[in-house]
């Protein structure tokens, strides 16, 4: 067995090391042909692996009137082999049949959610030794000799009533942060919607009420009533030009210029980490205007359409036909044009152009013909920061959100770390230590077959991962 | 005689006065507590009232209105820390009193002001309303952190509507506060029922108990009490930690909003649990589970407190209906030996307190019996789309009509589901993970991918009120892990 060296467990006085072996029965799953199982309920239900489990107990989706190896109500299930292995589960039924790729573990005189909290805690562990051996999985040698801390039997409750607690309260707490994320991506969305409505330079309007009054709007677009000194433009009123990449698939090369496909803005920035190329000589031969320069903005037309991307590096590159580049003329601020591609109007109208059935496609002709809000261009620099202050803000309430999740994950193993140490709930002095609890597990086992593998009584420690 | 509303107006004045000068709405309540019963004490011994004085002679109101200058000041501290010692309705207003009006031009002016009226001439209401405003005042007062001893009145209305009280029935609260429970039930016999003059004498004297831990605030809920006509000699309030023992006594009806927060010095055991060698611990046969957590001891106390068939309402947080290990133990007790049949789910911003989600679960208390009480939980939303805040856009009693429509109270056997109100029956319930009673069903606009998108600040107060939820079950996190931490 693998041995990797961790950090030492120091248990309590009343509490002892065991073995699975000392204290449960190993029951090895068993596979069942396909023929033998159903999906109608008929028969007992068959879990086949991790697939079948849920947050603490399995759902059922299989049974089997010809069950083999079974596992019964409170036994701990655990996968060790294949893509899931080290995950556990505990039964919450009368019986199931299980699978090869899964073991019920047995004990009679350790609680079993205490043995799930345990499995749960030296998850990592499991996983390596799963990784490490020549025929991947666990087998059962190396179930029966993992070393188990064993609390008094009424601290074991304890320990487990605490534990739900504590995890109750972090699921709710996690629950909490990635509500506030979501609303985030809300809030952002209506930020924009307030920023290209006007409403977020209702002051500003009042303050520079010199600024020339509206000239006659195109019609009224659904659900946008523009303050008076804004008009409803047509993106290609704004625009020197409106293109999208060679229609024909240009020629590839190991080295030279950057070529870009809709996987390297999907992020909302330009991700040169991984491109093709194209020759030299072709990116020479590609018209300026579907050339992308500084300032501009890509959009991408097809599949994962309506992602604005501002071209803020000067660095050469061209890109696919299904990204469209847009060239902004100077009556507009490119940040302003930016943010209102960003926002659900432009969407939108995005959605309302694209056909196709297979994957959807926005049209040039549609992109040329986006109704934009239009206000004056010092009103839109304003837009532009207003809008640029308050995300900066909602940017890190989210990267705080994110590392305190990442938290949440490693308070509860540390929550896992204390119980199984001893000091998440005190010891009692008046509890039968656990030493006590051993013995009497051994001698009641009289009539065991001798088992290969470790028979190891002795209390040893273990190097387990933190 | 003073114009009622004027006098009103003066002390409202003076109080901002006082607080220029270091004195806060919280102290300003108390030494007006003080002067104010010792005046009332004193008009009741002339006439019409003629009776015996309740203050020893050279404490009274006689004793302080003759003095002047640095002479007031000591001899009003004297009659403080002399009457703090007498038993009854005295003790309770003056126990630990303090003066805290250090500039004795200031408290002479003060002595004057209240002297200028005749207090017991007042019609009760204006007393206790002008009593009342100053501790909603109080509360608003955030530094004083009184704000968790004021629980909204616009709830405590609603919550004493359904529960019907009739004349007769006792009614007790384990975390009195300021009263308002009391004060609501009172009004609410009173103005429901002709009572005749044994029932008034009931109503005054022996309807109601109350409690609380600390001493400041059952003084301003004896004497909130006290103004409005309820208590005699006796004070109805005792000082001291519900949560200690079984007090013995039963009552037909629990009002109660225990508080928030989990600082509690004590753990609770119950018969199976043991010591922990470092902390006071109380032994509570009675209850079901042990635990440290304040507000699940309050949900088994205050079943205790019930006579059998007694009726409940208790002002509950979200981890009482969530929480696992003994909370999951509480609640599955509860549902099988208790009629769980109500649930409100409270909107946010209703509170003094900061990020706090809260309900008021409805039970009665029911005798040993081998099934389940409980047949039907029905639970009214009015969290989800629901934005209230504290100044601008308080709770109203007009927002609860719904739910009191919905909840039935001349017959709650017969309720109706609607958009807001559901009911899960009892196997429903514990079949759920940890039996939790934490459900909701109408979806979150802050979340829905719908057009119809809140307006940016709407969904900035609904980002902090995640966050704040998130940082409160952290923090209970720490606290909970901190405490059971033994040295190694």
């Amino acid at each position: 067995m693998n041995k990797i060296e961790e950090k030492l467990l120091i248990l309590p006085e009343s509490w002892t090391w065991g073995t699975i072996y000392n204290i449960a029965s190993l029951i090895s799953g068993q596979h069942i042909l396909k023929e033998n199982y159903n999906l109608d309920a008929l028969g007992i239900p068959y879990l086949t692996g991790p697939d079948d489990f849920g947050l603490k107990c399995p759902t059922i989706s299989k049974w089997t009137e010809i069950p083999k190896a079974m596992a019964v109500q409170n036994d701990v299930l655990i996968t060790v082999k294949g893509a899931g292995v080290g995950k556990v589960n505990v039964l919450d039924i009368t019986r199931a049949a299980i699978s090869r790729q899964l073991m019920a573990i047995r004990s009679e005189n350790v609680n079993s959610i205490y043995l799930y909290y345990y499995f749960k805690f030296i998850f990592s562990y499991l996983q390596k030794l799963g990784a490490g051996s020549t025929v991947p999985g666990i087998d059962r040698e190396s179930i029966l000799a993992l070393p188990v801390p064993i609390a008094p039997i009424h601290e074991q409750r304890r320990i487990v009533a605490k534990i739900d607690e504590l995890f109750s309260r972090l699921d709710a707490g996690v629950e909490a942060l990635q509500k506030a994320m979501a609303q985030l991506k809300r809030y952002r969305q209506a930020v924009l919607k307030a920023a290209i409505e006007g409403r977020l330079t209702e002051e500003w309007r009042k303050a520079h009420s010199e600024v020339e009054p509206a000239k006659t709007p195109l019609e009224q677009v659904e659900g946008l009533e523009l303050p008076h000194s804004w008009k409803f433009v047509t993106l290609k009123s704004i625009c020197i030009d409106i293109t999208d990449g060679d229609h024909q698939a240009p020629p590839q090369s190991l080295v030279g210029i950057p070529f870009l496909v809709i996987s390297n803005i999907r992020k909302g920035e330009l991700d040169f980490s991984k491109t093709r190329f194209v020759p030299e000589e072709y990116y020479e031969s590609i018209p300026t205007k579907r050339k992308p320069s500084k300032g501009d903005i890509l959009y991408s037309l097809v599949g994962s359409y309506g992602i604005p991307i501002i071209v803020n590096t000067k660095r050469e590159f061209c890109f696919q036909r299904h990204i469209g580049l847009i060239r902004p003329s100077d009556v507009v601020d490119t940040d302003y044009l930016f943010y209102f591609l960003k926002s659900n109007f432009a969407f939108r109208q995005a959605t309302d152009a694209a056909t196709g059935t297979a994957q959807l496609t926005v049209p040039l002709q549609g992109l040329r013909n986006f109704k934009v809000p239009f206000p004056p261009l010092a009103e839109q620099k304003t837009i532009v920061s207003e809008i640029e202050r308050i995300f900066s803000h909602s940017e890190s309430i989210e990267s705080t959100c994110e590392i305190n999740l990442s938290q949440a994950d490693r308070m509860r193993q540390s929550i896992l770390k204390r119980a199984f140490e001893g000091k998440l709930v005190p010891q009692d002095n008046s509890d039968e230590p656990a030493s006590v609890l051993l013995e009497r597990i051994k001698a009641g086992r009289i009539k065991d077959s001798p088992r290969r593998g470790r028979k190891s009584n002795n209390v040893h420690q273990m190097r387990l991962i933190q | 005689m003073t114009d009622e509303s004027t006098i009103v107006q003066r002390l409202w004045n003076y109080c901002n006065v006082l607080r220029d000068d270091g004195v806060s709405y919280g102290d300003y309540v108390e030494q007006l507590t003080y002067l104010l019963f010792l005046k009332m004490a004193d008009e009741q011994t002339k006439p019409p009232f003629d009776k015996a004085s309740i203050i020893p002679q050279g404490m009274d109101w006689q004793s302080l209105l003759s003095k002047d200058g640095a002479e007031l000041e000591i001899h009003y501290r004297k009659i403080l820390e002399s009457l703090g010692k007498e038993p009854g309705m005295l003790g309770v207003i003056f126990r630990k009193s303090q003066n805290r009006i250090q500039d004795p031009a200031k408290l002479r002016r003060l002595v004057e002001l209240i002297n200028g009226e005749t207090w017991m001439g007042l019609d009760v209401d204006i007393k206790g309303a002008i009593y009342e405003g100053l501790l909603e005042k109080n509360a608003e007062d955030v530094k004083g952190g009184a704000g968790q001893y004021f629980t909204p009145r616009s709830l405590i209305k609603a919550m004493v509507k359904v529960i019907k009280p009739k004349p007769g029935e006792t009614i007790d609260d384990p975390a009195v506060g300021t009263g308002g429970f009391i004060l609501a039930s009172h009004d609410y016999l009173e103005k429901n029922y002709n009572l005749d003059k044994e029932q008034k004498k009931f109503l005054k004297l022996q309807t109601f108990k109350g409690k609380d831990i600390v001493d400041g605030v059952a003084r301003l809920c004896a004497m909130n009490l006290y103004l409005h006509g309820i208590g005699g000699e006796e004070s109805p309030i005792d000082v001291g930690d519900s949560l200690i023992s079984d007090p013995g006594y039963r009552s037909d009806i629990v009002l109660t909003n225990p508080p928030f927060g989990k600082k509690s010095s004590v753990t609770i055991i119950n018969g199976d649990g043991k010591a922990d060698r470092e902390t006071l611990t109380y032994n509570r046969q009675d209850f079901w589970a042990t635990t440290s957590n304040k507000q699940l001891n309050f949900l088994q106390h205050v079943r205790t407190l019930l006579k059998i068939n007694g009726r409940a309402a208790i002002v509950v947080p979200d981890n009482v209906l969530f929480e696992g290990g003994a909370g999951e133990t509480v609640r599955r007790k509860l549902l099988q030996e208790c009629d769980v049949h109500t649930l409100l789910r409270l909107p946010t911003g209703v509170f003094y307190a900061q990020g706090v989600k809260a309900n008021v679960l409805f039970f009665d208390r029911k005798p040993a019996s081998q099934n389940p009480w409980t047949e039907k939980l029905w639970i009214y939303d009015l969290r989800t789309n629901q934005h209230f805040t504290l100044k601008t856009n308080p709770l109203k009693f007009e927002d609860l009509q719904d739910f009191i429509k919905c909840y039935n109270p001349e017959n709650r056997h017969q309720r109706e589901e609607s958009e807001r109100f559901k009911a899960f029956s009892y196997d429903e319930l514990i079949k759920r993970d940890k039996a939790s009673l934490d459900i909701f069903w109408l979806k979150d606009e802050s979340l829905e991918d719908s057009e119809n998108l809140p307006e940016p600040d709407v969904l900035a107060a609904e980002i902090v009120e995640s966050l704040e939820t998130a940082l409160e079950q952290f923090k209970s996190i720490y606290e909970g892990l901190g405490k059971e931490r033994t040295e190694s």
